[in-house]
């Protein structure tokens, strides 16, 4: 399996009528293989997030191709790209995005709701995750109550429990300490280790332990691309 | 259609956002509530009691009933407007997750459900609890209460309580899928 983009771009309309759009990415195009690790790398506003998204199905671009499995992303219907986000994309947002009113263990448990895993195995998952996140006391804790650290945490949870088949993962460390960056970027590597791929957005250089496919993005252009470069 | 577990998966999560939200679901519980009475009213006073022959008292029974079924509908729509704008961060994160329009729908369908089955029951409970202790006894209009059996008013309030289900699932339904139009998924650039 793998997730292939072709020169996409993406382009966000101006801040007000006949002012040019904003290009984030600019015809980019890579490869994203079974149990391979992707870095992004470039500084705040060079359309890391942006291509995440199109990446992962969160967005379509305005030309070029996502393809995945022999299916082009960008001519989907929306059922047949969540479907796919369902079945094979874990995704840590940038911002610390959890439901208020739910614990933390329902907040990991409520977006997996919708796939067809019984709810029991979920749970039992997600609190194996939250013992080797260090966050096993904070299970019945509202988001309001977790350090900004802590919601990191809660969120690489979230996506690691259904075990995808791609993890993209949008700046995962910037709020950890150093070594919860150790323990999260650990479990990324596990995940690898099952054949899963990761990608992994970041303005700050990583230790990812493992050699990774290095891609430094600026103005939303691929400006290097290092195989096997990045660690 | 979902499968069993996700059945499951999906009735366990809108028991959970009921219990979360606990001003909206009482809200949406008072509505069916009032729905479901004036409904049930509605319907014994027009099938089965003995009406008396001055017209204005009758007109103003009715008038009440269905002022205030129309009144409950309105502040219905007008609270689950509310409700999905104000869920509109949280139904995002769903979606990043692979939740599909239907999956959203149907879990805002189940609570709705929920709560309005068991809002017009306890309405429909009350009134023939009211009727039955005789407590609920208007001279002219309930003459004929007499002849009333508790099957037949059970009948007729399982058809105000499919009623009130049906108009209030049918009205946040609409809302939703007229905001669900749109697509959600910017929350991951901040857009909320």
């Amino acid at each position: 399996m793998s997730i292939k983009a072709q020169s996409v771009t993406k382009l966000f309309g101006g801040p007000a009528p006949g002012v040019p759009s904003v290009v984030a990415v600019r015809e980019v195009s890579l490869d994203i293989n079974e149990g391979s690790c992707t870095v992004i790398f470039g500084p705040t506003g060079s359309g890391k997030t942006t291509l995440l998204s199109l990446l992962s199905g969160l967005a379509r671009p305005n030309t070029g191709e996502v393809i995945f499995h022999n299916l082009h992303l960008s001519q989907c219907s929306d059922r047949t790209i969540s479907s796919f986000r369902d079945r094979h994309i874990g995704y840590i947002p940038q911002g610390l995005l959890l439901i208020k009113d739910l614990t933390v263990l329902e907040n990991i448990l409520s977006p997996n709701a919708f796939c067809t895993r019984r709810l029991k195995q979920l749970k039992a998952d997600a609190l194996q995750l939250l013992e080797r996140l260090n966050l096993q006391d904070k299970a019945g804790f509202k988001p309001g109550a977790l350090s900004g650290g802590e919601s990191r945490k809660v969120m690489i949870a979230r996506a690691l429990v259904k075990r995808p088949a791609f993890m993209f993962a949008d700046e995962p460390v910037s709020d950890l300490d150093g070594e919860s960056a150790r323990v999260a970027l650990k479990m990324f590597s596990e995940l690898r280790g099952e054949g899963s791929a990761i990608v992994i957005a970041s303005h700050k250089p990583l230790s990812l332990g493992r050699r990774a496919d290095l891609y430094i993005i600026n103005k939303g252009k691929i400006e290097d691309h290092r195989k096997g470069g990045g660690t | 259609m979902p499968d069993e577990d996700m059945l499951g998966n999906l009735i366990w999560l809108s028991l959970i956002n009921i219990k979360r939200r606990k001003l909206f679901s009482v809200l949406l519980f008072t509505m069916a509530f009032l729905v479901a009475c004036s409904l049930f009213l509605g319907n014994i006073s027009h099938k089965l009691l003995k009406l008396p022959e001055i017209t204005e008292f009758r007109q103003f029974f009715y008038v009440i009933i269905y002022s205030v079924l129309v009144m409950s509908v309105l502040i219905l729509a007008a609270v689950s407007a509310v409700s999905a704008n104000l869920r509109r961060a949280e139904y995002s994160i769903l979606r990043i997750f692979g939740a599909q329009r239907t999956d959203i729908f149907l879990l805002a369908v189940f609570e709705s459900f929920f709560l309005c089955f068991f809002g017009a029951l306890c309405g429909v409970l009350l009134i023939i609890l009211l009727i039955v202790s005789k407590a609920l006894y208007i001279p002219y209009f309930f003459e004929g209460m007499r002849q009333f059996s508790l099957h037949r008013l059970i009948g007729i309030g399982g058809q105000a309580i499919f009623a009130a289900v049906i108009i209030e699932v049918i009205v946040s339904a609409v809302l939703l899928f007229i905001l669900l139009r749109k697509d959600i998924l910017e929350l991951e650039r901040g857009a909320f």
